[in-house]
């Protein structure tokens, strides 16, 4: 299902052969999801066996994924699954605070009735897998409901936050494990999920992307204080005071 | 300076001294009009007969736009323009004026005497290049002076960074004759020197706003040209979200 909605985000390039396209999405699924962990070798030899696809197309696919930053090449041509770090969470967030916050401000006027009926939906949603407690399906509203707060923006702007929101998801994974955590997440965010939802529906967008930008940077301390609980991400902190001042607290 | 003017006697066929590389900006300007199509590709035949050149140069000429992305080479050997739409030059416009201005805030406070030394000749270096249109070195040492003002951002922005400059280049270059001609590039030059200064009295707030001025006001020329009369109005938000006023915005 992720890869599905993953997908969307991405715009084709022209001409490119379907089947690489196909090997692209499998392989940005299973680094989502963690199958292929950070920093995992991706050999060609072993990834070809377990997807069961020729090197050709996968060498591209590969290629295609370095360039959104899922995998890294090293200095031997060699690829890596990219490996998370404090440093990049702290990098990622940064670049989201902000461009999310434009991309809103963006799409707020543009929402209609309609719309603001869909987020509702999108909620009802989180709120009914929250109860069953299902943390995989839960990432399937969750997602469509930021995207519709930044889809007026434009293709090109979707598509970057598109990838990044692919990053943070990868950090996400590595936090939220336990069902205990899971739940305070979801409680910390059915507020912030509210507060987005009724700026929206008041045509507010300086408060909508205050609070979608309060939500990115409280969900990225959590991260960056699991990771290294001694190394302050003041970045992030700075990023969200200009954005989220107006709010109030 | 009008379309037409460049149409003719201007620039000549191609041949002699200089052929290619006015040939190349006769084909830029040739796909910033439409002349060479974005939806219809042509041969190398077709080409050199609508636009009355010589083939010969005209292959160099089309091989260098196809390094610049300008041009794109089909599988069967047609060539077309790639697309320049206002739509894009806005996103890409607002992308980097969000994240240029980001980095600059970062980098800023982290800037040594040193490095406004270093940003000062780049200054100095830009203007002159600007002055004799030396347009590829003085795009380099635009782009040095850029990148030393948003050094501080981690890997990641930087790439992105690098990847929309490289994007927008596309746009820059594609209307580079039509853009200088305007005295645009002098105000740019003014631009660049309001920023150095609050760089070197360590205003990272106001060297942002600035810098997502400068970008805007770029944008905006291309996108006058691609489509005149049409406001960029998400510009216009990327620039409120900056706490840019308006009204310096608008001048």
């Amino acid at each position: 299902m992720l890869a599905r909605c993953a997908k969307r985000w991405i715009p084709e390039p022209d001409g490119m052969p379907a089947t690489v396209a196909l090997i692209r999405d499998q392989l940005r699924d299973a680094i989502l999801s963690g199958e292929l962990a950070p920093g995992e070798p991706a050999t060609q030899v072993d990834l070809a066996d377990r997807l069961g696809v020729s090197r050709t197309p996968l060498r591209e696919a590969l290629r295609m994924l370095e360039l959104e930053g899922l995998v890294v090449r090293e200095s031997n041509g060699r690829f890596r699954i990219s490996p998370l770090s404090i440093e990049q969470i702290e990098d990622l967030t940064v670049m989201r605070i902000n461009l999310e916050a434009v991309a809103v401000r963006l799409t707020v006027p543009q929402l209609g009735n309609a719309d603001h009926a869909e987020l509702e939906g999108r909620l009802a949603q989180i709120e009914r897998y929250a109860k069953l407690e299902d943390w995989g399906g839960i990432e399937v509203p969750h997602r469509e409901f930021h995207r519709a707060l930044i889809a007026g923006a434009g293709d090109q702007i979707t598509a970057l936050l598109g990838q990044l929101w692919n990053h943070a998801t990868r950090y996400r994974k590595v936090r939220f494990q336990q069902v205990a955590d899971n739940q305070i997440r979801w409680d910390t965010a059915r507020v912030e999920h509210r507060a987005i939802a009724d700026a929206v529906e008041a045509y507010d967008a300086v408060a909508a992307a205050g609070w979608a930008v309060t939500q990115i940077a409280r969900s990225a301390v959590g991260v960056a204080a699991h990771i290294d609980p001694d190394h302050p991400v003041p970045r992030v902190h700075a990023a969200l005071q200009r954005h989220a001042a107006a709010l109030p607290v | 300076m009008n379309l037409e003017h460049h149409n003719g006697d201007v620039v000549g066929d191609g041949r002699g001294r200089g052929g290619v590389s006015s040939l190349r900006d006769r084909l830029r300007q040739a796909i910033v009009t439409g002349e060479i199509p974005a939806s219809a590709a042509r041969t190398q035949a077709q080409l050199a007969e609508a636009l009355g050149v010589s083939r010969t140069p005209l292959r160099e000429a089309l091989r260098m736009l196809e390094l610049e992305h300008l041009i794109v080479r089909e599988p069967n050997g047609r060539f077309r323009a790639a697309g320049l739409s206002v739509d894009e030059i806005e996103q890409l416009g607002v992308m980097r004026i969000t994240l240029e201005a980001a980095a600059i805030r970062l980098t800023v406070p982290e800037l040594t005497d040193g490095d406004h030394t270093v940003l000062e000749g780049l200054y100095a270096t830009s203007l002159r290049l600007s002055k004799i249109g030396e347009w590829s070195e003085f795009e380099t040492a635009h782009r040095r002076f850029h990148m030393l003002l948003t050094r501080e951002a981690g890997a990641m922005h930087a790439e992105q960074l690098g990847r929309l400059w490289e994007q927008e280049a596309r746009y820059r270059r594609a209307f580079e004759q039509l853009v200088n001609a305007d005295g645009r590039d002098e105000l740019s030059q003014q631009e660049h020197r309001l920023i150095l200064d609050a760089v070197e009295a360590r205003d990272a707030d106001r060297s942002a706003c600035l810098a997502a001025a400068h970008g805007a006001r770029a944008v905006r020329a291309i996108g006058a040209r691609l489509a005149p009369g049409t406001e960029l109005h998400r510009l216009a938000v990327a620039l409120d979200a900056e706490g840019v006023e308006r009204s310096r915005d608008r001048e």
